[in-house]
């Protein structure tokens, strides 16, 4: 009896915090996976044209919205990266970013884990590699709304590693 | 009728697991699941990104720790932002409390999004051992876990496996032959040289859909075989399909075997 009560006591409670939870605390982000501004890694002259509604990347288009589409992206991260000079390490490396409403990049933030999903850390020779290759790709296209405006967008790429080497490049 | 089929199966198995009549909880006297079911429904109020609704997931989670929903649904979230971390723990926790309706979506985005095709053909192999019903689709409906499987084997580079498995598909299931079924097992045959069998189901594929796909690998085999006739006849009915956007679309990602202008230019220049 008394944990029947408890139970639909604790159910009210977190309807309760639900509902409060419609006032946005502003330390909070609003989106999931959002990535704030830190001034020691970002640049202080990048715009984010509407911090308040960054789509993401699968909205308002393809997924990779690249000049000359994905096989030119893939060709500009292979071409630059080299697998000669890194361990041969395996798993899976993550990189999301922001393209601004004028095409413009930043906001990188890496994310690394084994080929279990488990996380770990890579060789630097490996992500130093891919995030300096990142933020060099300069093709992203804008994306616009029905009304014409462009907008930012949360874009990531997901590189598949396989003893050092780069077997696969998504989304 | 064809399409009808498809639509109908793309129907029922986008909705594979769906949130349930929170009554059928109450009924089994499991308050605790059908006090997390309800409070649920409130999620359907915001963007999935929304950290409000995300906050109601969490909610159901501390009701309820062994309702498979709420998990499932926040692993279909964080795979929405490439979160491979997030992901796996939620989606392994949906999987701990509901490994039949979880192994269909965790196939689908293992290969997908990660390139994981070893883990996708696990799960795809387990379900098939832990159902007596057929397995059913990926999330989203396009493929049937089977071509599914065919294509995991395709991305290792097993293609005489994947070309079987698809083949056997769709001799075996011919109400649950998919949209590109036809055109991946003809680039599978493609692969293996065995050009006229491609070509015979690149036709085959025109009946499901057709798109510039088709006309690229089509051309790519009428090259191989000296047919060139055909081969520019087939480059220009890719380059127009191109031209008008009538070509494979993923919208979370690229897909098996879609092609892209620079495809064609290089085989063009080539």
């Amino acid at each position: 009896m008394m944990t029947k009560i408890f139970k639909t006591l604790l159910f009210s409670v977190l309807l309760l915090l639900v509902s409060c939870k419609t006032q946005q605390d502003s330390k909070t982000p609003r989106w999931l996976d959002d990535i704030q501004y830190d001034s020691k890694l970002d640049k202080k002259d990048f715009v984010v044209c509407d911090e308040d509604e960054v789509y993401q990347y699968f909205n308002l288009g393809n997924a990779i919205h690249y000049h000359g589409d994905k096989p030119v992206l893939i060709n500009s991260i292979l071409e630059n990266y080299d697998s000669t000079k890194v361990k041969k390490e395996s798993g899976l490396i993550r990189i999301r970013f922001i393209v601004n409403c004028h095409g413009e990049t930043d906001r990188f933030r890496i994310m690394q884990s084994d080929l279990n999903y488990k996380e770990k850390v890579f060789d630097k020779n490996i992500t130093n590699q891919l995030m300096a290759i990142t933020k060099t790709l300069d093709g992203w296209g804008q994306k616009y709304k029905d009304d014409g405006t462009s907008v930012d967008y949360w874009q990531f790429l997901n590189f598949k590693i396989v003893e050092g080497k780069i077997v696969k490049i998504l989304p | 009728m064809k399409y009808l089929t498809t639509i109908l199966l793309l129907f029922f198995s986008y909705f594979l697991f769906s949130q349930p009549n929170c009554n059928v909880f109450l009924a089994e006297g499991d308050t605790s699941k059908y006090q997390a079911c309800k409070l649920s429904e409130k999620f359907g109020d915001y963007y999935q990104f929304d950290m409000r609704g995300q906050a109601i997931l969490d909610s159901c989670i501390l009701i309820c720790p062994y309702y498979a929903w709420p998990y499932y649904e926040k692993a279909s979230t964080y795979i929405k932002s490439g979160n491979f971390l997030e992901w796996n723990y939620y989606i392994n926790k949906s999987y701990e409390y509901d490994p039949i309706n979880t192994l269909p979506y965790r196939a689908s985005c293992r290969a997908k999004f990660f390139a994981d095709y070893e883990g996708a053909i696990s799960d795809i192999n387990e379900l098939d051992a832990l159902v007596s019903f057929d397995i059913g689709f990926t999330n989203g409906g396009t493929y049937h876990l089977n071509v599914w499987k065919g294509l995991c084997y395709k991305n290792l580079g097993r293609i005489d496996i994947a070309a079987k498995i698809i083949s056997d598909h769709i001799q075996t299931k011919p109400d649950a032959i998919g949209l590109y079924d036809y055109l991946h097992l003809g680039v599978c045959y493609q692969k293996l040289g065995m050009h006229e069998k491609a070509i015979e189901c690149f036709e085959r594929q025109i009946e499901y859909y057709d798109l510039a796909e088709i006309w690229y690998y089509s051309a790519i085999s009428f090259q191989s075989l000296g047919r060139r006739n055909e081969y520019n006849s087939s480059i220009k009915k890719a380059q127009e399909y191109l031209s008008r956007g009538q070509t494979l679309v993923g919208g979370f990602r690229t897909l098996d075997d879609e092609i892209f202008q620079y495809d064609l230019d290089q085989l063009i220049n080539n």
